[in-house]
């Protein structure tokens, strides 16, 4: 085993923990959530006493962060923000905006250092837990620890957090695209980028099939999205084409969205 | 529900008519909260629904 291997232990009773956190709203409790079961999956492989940028994946929820953030994890992202470059993305700050050591910036730089640990070092063992808690991860990320690094004016955290979820979408979920493109989806709507989520949104649907289990959640996503940005044509045409390919389980749901959709065009159209 | 599948990994997916019941009351909350123009929370419910109902890293046989 090379140095720069870590062994991930997982458990029944880290994957009934994971089952919980699956179906929990995403807050700052769930983030400690999620970065506690990462900590605990690496916690006898990692070797943060001769790796010293593994450190960052081993501290507690207590801890605020250092005067510097790991330069060694801080160098591999701007290599890689820079090498997947996309143009919704803020550019990878050069200096950090945090005067004094806090916990969101610690937490920010935890969540980082996971999010892109596949491109730090080589995981071995239960590697499928842990890329599916990573996601978790990059979904409380979005919905929460964005939101509060803006909130508390630490842009530069913010930036390097975005660059790190994108980044770990094109690491981790090559072999899932459907899921790559939902994740993009949810970071180009932090990011305020409506007209690249809805395209996201759109293909992540176009590679799921019709018996798939997330099709209808899918397509509703989508739908809803047209409706958001009153495009009720193409929210129709939508629809119409779900009605011709979808199971005969989700026509019902479709019917009823299709009904909306008539009834908020014609409103708008009156308006 | 938890076992060890093969290699090192336990099982971690939500059972299937578990799955079926909380995407279907997600999507349900994500409509009405749209229609409430409450549209942050409303795409938050279907991103919790995919993220539920998505086949998970080994499972995906499974469906």
């Amino acid at each position: 085993m090379t140095e720069n291997t870590i062994r991930v232990h997982a458990d029944s009773e880290d994957a009934m923990r994971y089952q919980e956190l699956l179906d929990s709203d995403w807050s700052r409790e769930i983030l400690e959530g999620v970065l506690a079961l990462l900590r605990k999956l690496i916690a006898h492989g990692a070797k943060p006493d001769a790796i010293p940028w593994q450190k960052v994946l081993i501290f507690g929820p207590h801890k605020k962060s250092e005067r510097e953030f790991d330069s060694t994890i801080l160098s591999r992202l701007r290599d890689l923000a820079r090498a997947f470059e996309e143009p919704a993305l803020p550019a990878m700050p050069d200096q950090f905006t945090a005067i004094r050591p806090s916990r969101i910036a610690a937490q920010a730089e935890q969540a980082w250092a996971y999010l892109i640990i596949q491109s730090m070092a080589r995981l071995r063992g239960s590697k499928e837990l842990f890329r599916d808690t990573q996601s978790l991860l990059f979904l409380c990320s979005a919905h929460y620890l964005l939101p509060q690094l803006q909130n508390h004016g630490l842009t530069a955290e913010h930036d390097c957090l975005a660059c790190a979820m994108y980044v770990h979408t094109l690491l981790v979920w090559r072999t899932q695209p459907a899921h790559l493109l939902h994740l993009q989806s949810i970071l180009m709507d932090c990011l305020g980028d409506r007209q690249r989520r809805l395209d996201l949104l759109n293909m992540s649907f176009r590679l799921t099939a019709p018996h798939d289990h997330s099709y209808l959640t899918r397509a509703t996503a989508y739908w809803s999205e047209l409706m958001e940005l009153h495009k009720y044509e193409e929210a129709a045409d939508f629809l119409f084409l779900l009605t011709k390919q979808a199971p005969d389980s989700c026509q019902e749901e479709i019917q009823e969205m299709l009904s909306e959709t008539y009834v908020e065009a014609n409103g708008a159209v009156s308006r | 529900m938890t076992s060890t599948m093969g290699g090192d990994d336990p099982a971690h997916d939500l059972p299937d008519p578990e799955k079926d019941l909380r995407e279907k009351e997600l999507r349900k909350e994500g409509k009405n909260l749209r229609r409430l123009r409450k549209p942050k929370e409303a795409r938050k419910r279907f991103d919790r629904a995919i993220e539920i109902s998505r086949d998970k890293s080994k499972t995906a046989q499974h469906h």
